[in-house]
């Protein structure tokens, strides 16, 4: 079949090794933003190419279309800073993928496919520092050996990247560079479109105690089944991405502006308007990079301007509630630990109940909740001894309330503003009975 | 005889939350509303709602749902006789939720002292002037700090968890066999 006059003018791509989805993405990409400018055709017939090195085999494609030579341009989405290919028609753009640097990396392309002599229109490398240029990011080593998540269209937008977070901050402050002044002001009505959109809030799950292990994990080299073992078992939640998404969370709800986190796997989008985090990957990945300690600061920031995200690729089922997801993070993080920042011989302060219905509920946390709010402060050895519970069921229970600002702790003589317990009376063993009956009525026991 | 009490404003979910948890297929007295309440739902309670929950034990707890509007205010006497506890239901759509909050509290408040309180606060997706956070804050106005979740009334695990928080709220010592 001849090209129409129209398709010599276009930018003949081919989409080298990704899946379907993202192949529609990019389809629509071109035809959206880049008003038909570029076309994606097979790759017999293209003079560019694009490769995703998320996919299986994206390395060995680049390297055998550079040695074909077949392609005149390359361009390379990629979020993995060290061991790129330095090549004349070779070109990387970073993750998340926004839609200016893909318009000058298409013009770019475009030219050299043409035979004009251009420089690259940007520097590959550019947020590649010489210390973490000496060591490969080691979370994208390890996310690989996960279940691969399922391929990310990203949302485009326009950004002003920061560069990586400071290696020697603790805790690292998430610093990023807002948008110029003129596109400072957050669209709140797109914001809020999304958010009408989104689909019924999720149902919570409630587990047993031996639903622990499976839906929880354990921590390697620690036996947090073994009594004196929970006692010590802490974590720093600043070196795990739960860290990190804290004080985006943080930034974000502060700033009441929109942010894009991003740490070698699928970028996360903070809506802060409606409380609301975008993320384009299930609660299998979410729990495998939770486990991930993160010993460099590759964590980008980007704020985003809602008025450029494509709302088209924001699908609502991506959507989650922003303390929803973080407990659920905190719990994954913890796997029975609790925060290094908690005494354990000091009393904790439960502000408020946490909104069960919408959290995964670990083993006891209503009781737990209960029993501080109605008896005061305690320390965690105290709740698990009253209750008679393992202490790790605690410590789970705190580093997640810990996580959304719920616990406080408190030297025991400055407890003075305990809320007045709702309940005032105790109840008789003979009503004990029957609440314990409706309990084991409702939990199917 | 042992009971637990849904209350709340028109519209809450009163009657769909009874069905949610119910063994037996609940008895509703709703009737197509022909006051004001019309321009928030097609029917309303009129006089209450009735379900069951049956233990293996063979007892039943009652589960009550007041009547909506304030003009049915004699039978909340009647109904609150007797519970264990009360489930309020607030509708986040609703013009002013803190207002309807406030005024359910101060009705039962005798017998909220005397037992305990779960609250659920439906079509939070709908409308996101206030969060659960919201809520506490007024709650901490008057000194109070009960389990209050975000919940869809259609959702049994939601209902459930209400009433597994105000059984806590009660006995936090309790445990299930």
């Amino acid at each position: 079949m001849r090209p129409t006059k129209q398709q010599k003018t276009q930018l003949q791509i081919a989409l080298l090794g990704m899946d379907e989805r993202s192949c529609k993405i990019m389809t629509m990409f071109f035809k959206g933003p880049c008003e038909g400018h570029a076309v994606v055709v097979k790759e017999d017939n293209a003079t560019v190419a694009i490769i995703d090195t998320r996919f299986e085999h994206a390395r060995e494609l680049l390297e055998q279309s550079i040695t074909q030579g077949k392609m005149r341009a390359i361009i390379v989405l990629s979020s993995q800073l060290v061991d790129r290919i330095n090549h004349d028609n070779v070109i990387y753009l970073d993750k998340p993928i926004t839609a200016e640097p893909m318009f000058e990396a298409l013009d770019w392309a475009k030219d050299i496919s043409e035979g004009k002599q251009r420089g690259k229109p940007f520097q590959t490398h550019r947020f590649l520092t010489p210390a973490s240029a000496a060591t490969p990011p080691p979370v994208q080593a390890a996310v690989k050996s996960f279940p691969a998540p399922a391929p990310a269209p990203l949302p485009v937008v326009t950004h002003n990247q920061e560069p990586p977070l400071e290696n020697n901050a603790k805790p690292p402050e998430l610093t990023t560079e807002k948008p110029p002044t003129a596109q400072q002001t957050p669209t709140v009505t797109k914001e809020t479109t999304a958010a009408n959109t989104a689909t019924d809030a999720p149902v919570s799950i409630q587990m047993h105690e031996s639903d622990f292990a499976e839906i929880i994990g354990t921590v390697l080299n620690i036996d947090l089944t073994d009594p004196a073992k929970q006692r010590t078992a802490t974590y720093d939640p600043d070196k795990y991405y739960q860290g990190y998404v804290q004080r985006a969370f943080s930034k974000a709800t502060n700033e009441k502006h929109a942010f894009q986190l991003t740490l070698g796997w699928n970028p996360l989008i903070i809506l802060p308007q409606n409380k609301q985090i975008w993320w384009d990957a299930d609660d299998k990945l979410l729990k495998a990079v939770s486990d991930i300690e993160i010993n460099i600061n590759t964590a980008v920031a980007t704020s985003l301007n809602l008025s450029d995200l494509n709302e088209s690729l924001m699908v609502p089922e991506k959507k989650q509630d922003m303390d929803a997801f973080l407990w659920k993070l905190a719990l994954w993080s913890s796997r029975g630990r609790y925060p290094q920042a908690i005494d354990i011989e000091s009393p904790i302060q439960l502000k408020r109940w946490p909104n069960f219905t919408r959290y995964i509920i670990t083993p006891h946390a209503l009781r737990i909740s209960a029993l501080l709010i109605k008896e005061g402060p305690d320390t965690m050895i105290g709740i698990a001894n009253t209750l008679n519970i393992e202490l790790r069921y605690v410590s789970i229970f705190v580093s997640a309330t810990h996580a959304l600002g719920l616990i406080r702790q408190i030297p025991s003589p400055k407890i003075d503003e305990i809320l007045m317990p709702v309940s005032r009376k105790k109840s008789n063993p003979r009503k004990n009975g029957i609440l314990n009956k409706i309990l084991n009525k409702l939990l199917g026991r | 005889m042992y009971k637990i009490i849904f209350t709340g404003p028109v519209g809450a979910g009163k009657t769909t939350a009874i069905a949610a948890i119910s063994d037996t297929p609940p008895i509703k007295t709703d009737v197509a509303a022909s006051d004001m309440t019309k321009t928030r739902k097609k029917t309303t309670t009129v006089a209450l709602d009735y379900g069951v929950m049956a233990l293996e034990s063979g007892e039943k707890i009652h589960l009550y749902g007041t009547p909506g509007q304030e003009r049915f205010n004699f039978m909340w006497d009647i109904l609150r006789s007797g519970g264990i506890g009360l489930i309020l239901l607030l509708d986040s759509t609703r013009p002013d939720p803190f207002k309807d909050m406030c005024f359910f509290l101060e009705r039962f408040r005798s017998f909220i002292e005397e037992t305990g309180i779960a609250i659920g606060v439906t079509q939070m997706d709908l409308d996101s002037r206030f969060c659960i956070d919201d809520y506490y804050r007024q709650l901490k106005k008057l000194n109070l700090n009960p389990p209050i979740f975000s919940v869809d009334a259609r959702v049994k695990q939601d209902v459930s968890l209400l009433i597994q928080s105000l059984m806590y709220s009660l006995e936090p010592s309790l445990k299930t066999e």
